[in-house]
């Protein structure tokens, strides 16, 4: 009998050049140069979250990475219809931005900011540019959340000798990617923190949501292209029970948020750390699309008034004042505290 | 608020992951180890 250990290369792990069939997240305001750095210095795949830097913080970023590693890493950007190209904001309702404002004012007072009663200012049209420096800067791997990136991209990657992967929450969505030329899919579960990868916000949160469980397989039988399970995975028996379910990988969020090259601030780490197993809540409220995060007391008053909130992402924008200010005030009650189901 | 000291590294992470994954297979199913070698 042989006594060598189980290994686990699979064949994602040749697509991409990593060691360990892992993937960690390309997690908004968390998942900075550092974390990706570090994740792919130990044979996983880190990936930057691109999604709302500016071209120049974005080269930038990715320069840092490649101060630090040599290994293949990727780049995240979301890419939903809402923001190809972001709508005038001057099309958003008068009354519902007075509503929103109106439900935030007592957020704002909680930590000592001034009232508003604006529109959020107009969005740039960031993708076009973040994309061009990602293709400039041959990105070993583009990861794309919340949309299908479509052929012109692809072939654009696949040029510059780039892989390009996406998430989905449906087989439907996995087989429209296969067909667009992609090179893997992530299939995300119900179980996953942050934002739910639907290509257009359903009607409610629940709407279209299938567990990892069910959903890897489903779509490993679907596609042939690799599959990386995400949603509920964050150990060794998550990683063994997604390669048994038919995935070649899997794909951590939660699981690096509270890790020390996390960007994400010191209550949200506390919070990971402290909460209870049923402390998630599946809701718009935070960024206008369905996130999974933790529940707090921005997430259950807002929920409680049944009000309506803005398109994504300027309900994210537009309560920025506040997410930073609890920043800094240390303050969890009014952070968006992405977190999933399972985080080790 | 503080930092939080004793947080993992990303690192130990991925480290920790493929152990007890590792772990998990050597001792829970011997059998389907010696199978894949």
């Amino acid at each position: 009998m042989s006594t060598s250990r189980p290994v686990f290369h699979t064949r994602l792990c040749d697509l991409l050049g990593i060691d360990y069939p892992i993937l960690q997240s390309g997690m908004g305001g968390i998942a900075g140069p550092d974390l990706a750095a570090t994740v792919s210095n130990a044979g996983g795949l880190g990936i930057l979250a691109g999604f709302l830097l500016t071209a120049d913080q974005l080269r930038e970023a990715i320069r840092a990475i490649r101060r630090q590693t040599d290994k293949p890493f990727g780049v995240n950007l979301l890419l939903p219809p809402e923001v190809r190209p972001p709508m005038p904001s001057t099309d958003l309702s008068d009354q519902i931005v007075q509503t929103v404002q109106t439900i935030l004012n007592p957020f704002r007072a909680h930590l000592g900011l001034p009232p508003k009663s604006e529109r959020p200012a107009q969005l740039p049209d960031l993708i076009p540019e973040s994309f061009q420096v990602i293709l400039e800067e041959h990105v070993p791997v583009f990861s794309v959340g919340l949309g299908n990136p479509g052929a012109e991209m692809v072939e654009a990657c696949h040029r510059h000798g780039m892989k390009i992967i996406a998430m989905v929450t449906t087989v439907e969505d996995a087989r429209v990617v296969e067909a667009t030329g992609l090179d893997a899919v992530v299939a995300q579960g119900a179980e996953a923190g942050g934002h739910r990868s639907h290509f257009r916000k359903p009607a409610a949160g629940e709407i279209g949501t299938i567990g990892t469980m069910a959903l890897v397989p489903e779509v490993a039988e679907a596609v042939r292209m690799p599959v990386i399970a995400a949603g509920g995975i964050a150990d060794g028996r998550g990683l063994v029970g997604a390669l048994a379910l038919g995935a070649s990988g899997i794909l951590m969020g939660t699981r690096f948020v509270a890790t020390r090259e996390s960007m994400a601030p010191e209550p949200h780490k506390k919070a990971l750390l402290e909460r209870s197993a049923n402390a998630t809540t599946l809701t718009d409220v935070l960024s206008g699309r369905f996130a999974r995060a933790l529940r707090n007391a921005f997430t259950d008053a807002y929920a409680h008034t049944g009000a309506p909130v803005l398109p994504f992402p300027w309900q994210y924008v537009n309560a920025m004042d506040i997410y930073r200010e609890a920043t800094v005030q240390g303050n969890a009650d009014y952070l968006p505290l992405w977190g999933g189901k399972a985080w080790g | 608020m503080g930092v939080i000291h004793d947080l993992p590294g990303a690192a130990e992470v991925i480290e920790a992951t493929i152990r007890e994954a590792r772990a998990l297979l050597l001792e829970r199913f011997p059998q389907m180890v010696q199978l894949d070698q």
